[in-house]
């Protein structure tokens, strides 16, 4: 049992791999990946990245979204998935008790130096523009949006099950989006963190990241004394700064250590599937990655990335990637890692190359981001009763 | 239950601690500068950062004065409602199509949270840092959002709002919180204070 | 040389916010990163950017950059040899 006692309602990936979770999962089973060279936004070099085709993006986002007011791509994403998710259940978004949390790490910056003639300036802040999204479905809430990097998309479910588990809501819309721009591409460019072709998480040849767009929603709710037919449970979560960097990662995996440490804390660790990792695929983090995962004993455990899928969805991945490693697990499956071949980090790790059965119902979700956090998520899923 | 051991507000033109009030002899920017000078003097990392994590460093070195936070303790929890606009406005200006050379150094503070990370290292603190987006500075939010996150063990926090959407406009309110007062960090006192 | 020197230290204490240091300072044959200046790996890509954007020297490896910014010397010596303009 958990001490949150909240569970998964219904959740959503929007992608270019896909316009619902079924289609996405359908994809990654194949094997297929969005990433793609590009040539965009004046950015003297091409790079690879996973990008909506902004025509098939815009007719689906008219034909799903009646609204009055403009909207960016952004909002529109963001509502695109969260009005899926809602749609699957029947929770009321307009409630009083139910609120809004927002993942992302640049929402609208896009607008920034160019701004549109319909959308007014303040929207240049998330905050603004959590408001249109949650305003979208009548709800009058404050918005949170969650901020913390590139771990945002597991903070922002870690808030929902706090505020859920102290009483303050009956439900929490967890969206996690990020679309892309020259502001984003041109910052990890200049970092050298961006690989010319298709990562490759935790393999000896990685030469970094790509970035990706993407939306999902989590809809939580505090769990009901008959509702256990396999629902997914947030179980435990743990936020850690490594107080160390702003943007290197942690040589001893200080953070990404004590989170898992924290998380699997009166769990038996051999009731783990796999852990979902970061494996953002720079040659730093998968290898800081390995050093947490080995101290944290779990070297066991296999470990899987997503990354080559999508790419680095950065305010969207935390979403996503869970949500993914549910459908997978509920399909008995350990979910693949594309571009991976063999092991190059100094952890002695056990990488999940391709889908593998298992019969195990929990898994650890894994991030770390710039500013030096770290955060894991431990879910599992209630049983199957007839 | 939390309760406020400790505030600091700070603006362009003035610095108050627990209601001692402290008018600026420079301002915006400069007065950061200023207190750095007075109050900091011996981390040079303070000139690299942009004006959010210059107005939040300050903040909280202000907020402590000294006080040891180092550990897992004492999470480290900030609010504002543009981000890191200030800083995004200059990055911006690097990338221009006519003159475009990205700076990592500017593009690293492009994230708001990166303010937590740098209170934490400065503190050696290993505890949670989140940030959190808000469109007002909603004392019920915040109470909310704080009170759920502190874990049961730990006995104080830093939290509070950091909101700079320009180099020479920005406001900060940070609260030390503890067992020992017995002022309750509630959304009255949040409010309370964040519009002193 | 020792004007290209002078300038490619004035140039460093700027982008890189070295508050309160002179060119005087810093040293012609002193590590500039680890204990000498005590730069760290943000730095070192904004010196990628200095090379680029006041020499027009592109390094595609960031990993050429250890060698190249081992010293102002060295720096100075790379430039002098690679600059276009």
């Amino acid at each position: 049992m958990g001490h949150f006692g909240v569970i998964k309602t219904a959740d959503s990936i929007i992608s270019p791999l896909g316009y619902d979770t079924a289609d996405n999962v359908n994809n990654i089973l194949q094997g297929h990946s969005a990433l793609r060279q590009h040539s965009l936004w004046d950015i003297p070099e091409p790079f690879m990245a996973s990008l909506f085709n902004n025509g098939e993006f815009f007719a689906i986002a008219r034909d799903r979204i009646a609204s009055s007011i403009a909207m960016t791509r952004f909002e529109m994403l963001a509502i695109l998935s969260a009005k899926q998710a809602i749609e699957k259940c029947d929770i009321d978004p307009a409630s009083p008790r139910t609120i809004f949390i927002i993942s992302t790490t640049k929402g609208n910056v896009e607008l920034l130096g160019q701004a549109a003639d319909n959308i007014p300036a303040e929207r240049i802040s998330p905050a603004a523009s959590a408001a249109v999204i949650a305003g979208y479905f009548g709800n009058t809430n404050t918005p949170i949006v969650v901020s913390n990097a590139c771990t945002s998309g597991a903070c922002a479910q870690l808030l929902a099950a706090r505020l859920l588990s102290a009483g303050h809501y009956d439900h929490a819309i967890v969206v996690g989006a990020e679309v892309q721009s020259k502001f984003i591409v041109s910052g990890f460019l200049s970092f050298k963190a961006l690989s010319p072709e298709a990562c490759r998480p935790f393999d000896k040849e990685r030469k970094g990241l790509n970035i990706g767009e993407g939306a999902g929603t989590i809809i939580y709710s505090i769990q009901k004394e008959n509702e256990t037919n396999g629902a997914w449970e947030l179980l435990n979560g743990a936020i850690s700064n490594d107080a160390n960097h702003i943007s290197g990662p942690s040589r001893t995996g200080e953070g990404s250590y004590r989170v898992l440490m924290e998380t699997i804390k009166g769990f038996d660790t051999k009731d783990i599937a796999f852990i979902n990792a970061h494996g953002t695929a720079t040659p730093y983090n998968d290898e800081m990655e390995s050093i947490a995962i080995t101290r944290a004993g779990l070297s066991e455990v296999p470990v899987n990335g997503l990354k080559g899928f999508y790419g680095h969805t950065m305010g969207a991945a935390g979403v996503i990637e869970t949500i993914l490693s549910q459908k997978f697990l509920e399909r008995g499956i350990i979910p693949p890692t594309k571009g991976f071949e063999e092991l190059g980090v100094s952890g002695k790790l056990t990488i999940n190359k391709n889908c593998t059965a298992t019969d195990k119902k929990a898994f650890i979700k894994l991030l770390s981001g710039f500013g030096g956090c770290n955060v894991a998520l431990l879910f599992k899923q209630k049983e199957v009763k007839a | 239950m939390m309760n406020i051991e400790r505030w600091v507000t700070l603006t362009p033109d003035r610095v108050n601690i627990n209601g001692t009030e402290q008018m600026a002899e420079c301002e915006g920017k400069e007065f950061l500068t200023q207190l750095y000078r007075t109050y900091v003097k011996d981390y040079p990392k303070f000139f690299k950062m942009d004006i959010l994590c210059r107005l939040g460093f300050i903040a909280s070195e202000l907020l402590l004065d000294g006080k040891d936070i180092s550990g897992d303790k004492c999470s480290i929890i900030l609010f504002n409602r543009s981000g890191s606009l200030a800083n995004d406005k200059a990055y911006r200006k690097t990338i221009e199509k006519e003159n475009y050379f990205p700076s990592p150094a500017i593009f690293v503070y492009t994230l708001p949270n990166i303010v937590t990370g740098e209170i934490a290292i400065r503190n050696k603190s290993y505890a949670e840092t989140s940030f959190y987006l808000l469109d007002r500075p909603d004392g019920k939010a915040i109470e909310q959002i704080v009170t759920s996150s502190i874990p049961p063990h730990a006995g104080e926090a830093v939290c509070g709002w950091v909101e700079c959407s320009d180099e020479d406009k920005f406001k900060a309110t940070m609260f030390l919180l503890g067992q020992e007062s017995s002022t309750p960090f509630n959304a009255e006192n949040i409010n309370k204070i964040i519009n002193i | 040389m020792e004007e290209l020197i002078l300038n490619l230290k004035k140039e460093i204490i700027e982008v890189l916010n070295l508050e309160d240091i002179t060119p005087e300072d810093i040293q012609n044959d002193v590590p500039l990163f680890g204990e000498g200046l005590g730069l760290d790996s943000i730095d070192a890509l904004e010196l990628i950017v200095l090379m680029e954007k006041n020499y027009g020297i592109k390094l595609k490896d960031p990993a050429q950059g250890k060698e190249i910014f081992k010293s102002i010397n060295v720096m100075a010596e790379y430039i002098k040899n690679n600059r276009t303009k």
